[in-house]
């Protein structure tokens, strides 16, 4: 396979080109189908297969500024944003990004046993926390799903609306697009932390954004994803240009991925078209526990075994994505065919 | 004396970010900073990167973020074509309450 090996000239070292289109690939379906980005497989697989850990936050921020203009034009013009909401929440990603990337490259000039230096065990153990917790989370979801839906239906019954809470320490900002008056800390410290998870584990931070958007600012859910959309394409052009800056993005790795992730992307938002149901969630839970085992292999020296866990679940993830997509699409087909 | 406690809040809050500052970005990360890569053997697109980033930090960061979106742009104006071409229409995603 050494045909397939590309120089990547910034990381100076080789790297099989059709690895780095397949993560780019995994994310785009995942990303594309779950309507998360996904980018969180990338950095602990860029690391799992030899970048040192602030390269491979740095590429992977390149790639996901590089996304989020593929996601920007799919979801038009990003018609549904708060535009004050939006500008706020640049000022607070960029700090937040900043302050991420601080951390890391400080954490970078400590070399640990084994010339890794300490930037890679801490976010090797935050990617764990974060990996595990999410995976378990949506497990739990979907163990509970019957319960939840049986409980909704009963307060639509009664009419009850779940109790709002808010912190309402002053300034006091008002959004009219969206409808929201909250504290100016809220919406900041909304923007920082998801932008210091951009800055620290080079993720685009949606699936924390989305929610914090949605039920802790209050907006509603077609202002939330345009607004995710744009505080996502100017906190990862940030985070691109603050590790380029700093020396650390390895631009031909980030083009490779985003080739791979842009086709991947179209099959995954048209497989939304032919797939339902809720136990493609429990893959998704599964995919993300194996990423997290995959790290901690890598954490504790298991290297080759970690690069095989974590390219088999996403690119199973992928497979079963895609043959659901082929029947789905096989079927209606078949039922156009009998009208 | 409420609206006392709210400034010093406010104040102790603005501080916050101001730690991650506080570090000194120029000294501890030298090692990336001052970094050289090798121009010798590659070829023309990779040397162009190579020898960018040699020379400027602040050129490389620039080229980078305009590439990334430039190539970004470009992919989604060409798959969306690609898409039209072959009868699909996924270009626009619609979103409901």
């Amino acid at each position: 396979m050494e045909f397939l090996n590309v120089y990547l000239p910034i990381a100076e070292q080789n790297f099989n080109g059709l690895i780095l289109v397949a993560i780019g690939f995994a994310v785009g379906v995942l990303g594309g189908f779950f309507g998360v980005g996904g980018a969180w497989v990338v950095t602990p697989a860029l690391n799992i297969f030899g970048f040192p850990m602030a390269y491979a936050i740095g590429t992977d921020l390149a790639h996901i500024f590089g996304k989020s203009i593929v996601a920007t034009a799919k979801h038009r013009k990003m018609g549904n944003v708060d535009m004050k909401l939006g500008i706020w929440s640049i000022i607070g990603s960029v700090i937040g990004v900043e302050a991420g990337a601080q951390v890391i490259m400080w954490l970078s000039t400590m070399k640990i046993a084994g010339g890794d230096t300490l930037a890679g065990p801490v976010v090797r153990y935050s990617y764990m926390i974060l990996l595990f917790g999410l995976g378990i989370y949506m497990l739990y979801d979907y163990a509970t799903k019957d319960k939840r839906a049986a409980a909704k239906a009963a307060t639509a019954t009664v009419g009850m609306a779940a109790p709002k809470k808010a912190w309402n320490l002053p300034p006091m900002m008002h959004f009219p697009a969206s409808g929201i008056t909250i504290s100016f800390w809220t919406v900041m410290g909304v923007f920082f932390f998801t932008g210091f998870l951009s800055g620290f584990l080079g993720v685009g931070g949606g699936f924390i954004r989305m929610p914090a958007l949605i039920y802790l600012i209050g907006c509603p859910t077609a202002i939330a994803v345009g607004t995710d959309l744009f505080s996502v394409l100017f906190a990862g052009a940030y985070g691109c240009w603050t590790y380029g800056v700093k020396g650390v993005v390895d631009i031909v790795a980030a083009i490779y991925m985003l080739v791979g992730a842009s086709i991947g992307a179209q099959i995954g938002v048209t497989a939304v078209k032919y797939i339902r149901g809720y136990g493609i969630r429990l893959l998704f839970a599964i995919m993300i526990i194996l990423a997290g085992a995959s790290v901690a292999l890598k954490q504790f020296g298991l290297t080759t075994m970690a690069a095989w866990v974590v390219m088999g679940a996403a690119m199973s993830m992928c497979a079963i994505i895609m043959a659901k997509l082929w029947a789905g699409f096989k079927k209606e087909q078949a039922e156009k065919m009998a009208h | 004396m409420k609206r006392v406690w709210v400034v010093i809040f406010n104040v102790l809050l603005l501080g916050l970010p101001l730690l991650a500052w506080a570090a000194d970005p120029g000294e501890k990360t030298a090692d990336f900073a001052s970094k050289q890569v090798k121009v010798e053997g590659l070829n023309a697109v990779n040397y162009f990167f190579a020898s960018t980033y040699n020379s400027s930090k602040m050129l490389f960061a620039i080229e980078v973020t305009v590439i990334m979106g430039v190539v970004g742009g470009i992919i989604a104006f060409v798959t969306d074509r690609i898409l039209k071409v072959i009868g699909m229409d996924v270009s626009k995603i619609e979103h409901h309450e």
